[in-house]
């Protein structure tokens, strides 16, 4: 039988200088890992420097919590006891105070959750173990010195650069004060309405005689590729500006606006629309759909033009044109398929479960391995159903083109 | 470099402000300062006196070291295998020392290194 040594706490011994009447002195003292840890009395940054907003489950029934650091713009999903600790966080109360209040509050011993949202707090720069701003004091004191005075820049560049991002979030604020806004008002919901009707009438009318109008490609049909696919990449553009004017309306910041290479190669426009989850639900459903809904409207326009053009090239780029945003329209808005689209955010925020997916995936990965409990709860209902959908809608989608392909030949 | 003849001194590094890790901390026939002696660099550390202590040390320059080479190099190299030993003990201690620290900032700020 083997002894087993009962681990002791790790010390430090640190030795602290003192000024007084006699002169300088100091005392050695030792400080134990745990009595520096429950001592530790962690103050949350300035009122004026966080957001807080409340996001119901309507599955599990769950109250949660986004945290915004106002200052990185970075957000944190809080629990109910961690939006409570977060609130004890004074800078007056320690972490043994904490523990304390927490199983007094909630009758539990969990303590882990206190360490784990700490160290949660301080990645999104939350929370102030030693206070910043007196960083900022002592390099203001020392402004003549010059390392003081580099420091003190730096960190004035730093802000600056968070200031880039505003300069986007002013463009979009013109914009919708010079007729954005004018998307968001119930003649345009009605408008958009209409064309969609008048859409599915023309595509429809179009669809008959398809041979004929595909036929007016013939002649140049790298032509119409190309101009079809910079047509529908400027129209990918239209589509987050429309997503940034509807954060503008809701009185939200756009945090930043550009076009990239998504995964590298496939080039397409983009806008940082975080904020919008600090205001409700109703604004963040409409912020996802208004931006699918301009490829709806631009579909159902190049049908109608199609439609009312002679048999030729320009029936045939018009048709082609609207076919691709209603496809887009199609996929931007269909939230069962794995990938995460405007309708995959308005169904996760409908039912208030904002990591659906990943979730899902994880438990249907963990039940075909045989390492997952039978289904039980509603939640493990709904993640049952969203994967199961998403199969469904992506064997669908092959078989749809698989048709299309053997019909078209 | 200096040898302690008498009482004990406190081997420090500072920390911050007013607050320094305790290093190390040397009785009679212990030493400190032979950076100096051998690289002529600036002192690495902070020594004093444990308060309370009655404190006597010894002196050995440049100077003196290379007459003892001089003069008798069969003790000049038991000197340096002596010095060697201390020098292998403090690296020992050194190591001991990074792993004490780093465990006390793993309990101390609670990080679940295990779980990741």
């Amino acid at each position: 039988m083997t002894e087993k040594t009962i681990p002791h706490r790790a010390k430090l011994e640190l030795l602290v200088r003192k000024t007084d009447g006699d002169g300088e002195s100091f005392e050695v003292k030792e400080v134990r890992s745990a009595v520096a840890f429950v001592q530790l009395r962690p103050q949350r940054v300035e009122p004026e420097a966080y957001e807080l907003a409340g996001v119901a489950s309507r599955v599990s029934g769950q109250q949660n919590f986004i945290l915004k650091n106002r200052l990185t713009e970075r957000y944190l999903l809080l629990s109910e006891p961690e939006k409570f600790l977060w609130e004890q966080m004074d800078g007056r109360t320690s972490l043994q105070d904490l523990a304390t209040t927490y199983v007094l509050r909630y009758g539990e011993f969990d303590f882990e959750i206190i360490p784990a949202l700490i160290r949660k707090l301080q990645r999104a720069q939350l929370l102030v173990l030693v206070p910043v701003s007196r960083l900022r004091k002592v390099l203001a004191r020392n402004r003549t010195r010059r390392i003081a005075k580099m420091l003190e820049s730096a960190l004035l560049v730093l802000e600056r650069i968070n200031i880039s991002s505003r300069r986007v979030d002013g463009f979009f604020r013109g914009l919708y004060r010079w007729g954005g806004f004018l998307l968001f008002t119930p003649m345009a919901a009605i408008l958009c309405g209409l064309l969609a009707v008048a859409g599915i009438v023309a595509g429809g009318r179009l669809w008959h005689e398809a041979g004929e109008v595909a036929a007016g490609l013939g002649a140049h049909p790298v032509l119409a590729i190309l101009s079809v696919k910079v047509l529908f990449l400027l129209t990918v553009g239209a589509h987050q500006l429309v997503h940034g004017l509807a954060l503008s309306h809701y009185g939200r910041r756009v945090r930043e606006f550009g076009f990239t290479f998504l995964h590298g190669f496939v080039p397409t426009f983009y806008v940082d629309v975080t904020d919008v989850f600090m205001t409700s639900r109703r604004a963040r459903v409409v912020t996802a759909i208004s931006g699918a809904l301009v490829h709806l409207v631009l579909g159902s326009l190049w049908f109608l033009v199609a439609l009312q053009s002679a048999p030729g090239f320009l029936q045939a780029f018009a048709a082609a044109s609207g076919l691709i945003q209603w496809q887009a329209f199609v996929i931007a808005s269909y939230p069962f398929c794995f990938i995460e689209m405007d309708g995959y955010h308005v169904l996760v925020d409908v039912l208030g479960v904002p990591t659906l997916k990943s979730d899902a995936m994880g438990y249907v990965g963990l039940l075909l391995r045989g390492r997952a409990s039978k289904p039980d709860t509603r939640e493990e209902w709904l993640w049952i159903a969203y994967v199961g959908l998403s199969v469904l809608s992506i064997i669908g989608f092959i078989a749809f083109n698989v048709w299309l392909i053997a019909h078209a030949t | 470099m200096f040898l302690v003849r008498r009482g004990s001194i406190v081997v420090s590094k500072a920390v911050t402000g007013p607050v320094e890790q305790v290093l190390a901390r040397m009785g009679p026939g212990e030493f400190f300062g032979e950076m100096s002696l051998f690289a002529r660099a600036p002192r690495s550390a902070t020594i004093q006196a444990d308060p309370g202590a009655d404190v006597a040390l010894l002196v050995l320059d440049r100077g003196h070291l290379e007459a003892l080479i001089e003069a008798n190099p069969r003790a000049a190299v038991s000197f340096f295998q002596a010095l060697v030993q201390v020098f292998i003990e403090r690296l020992r201690t050194s190591s001991n020392l990074v792993a004490e620290v780093t465990r006390w900032g793993l309990e101390a700020t609670g990080l679940d290194v295990e779980g990741r």
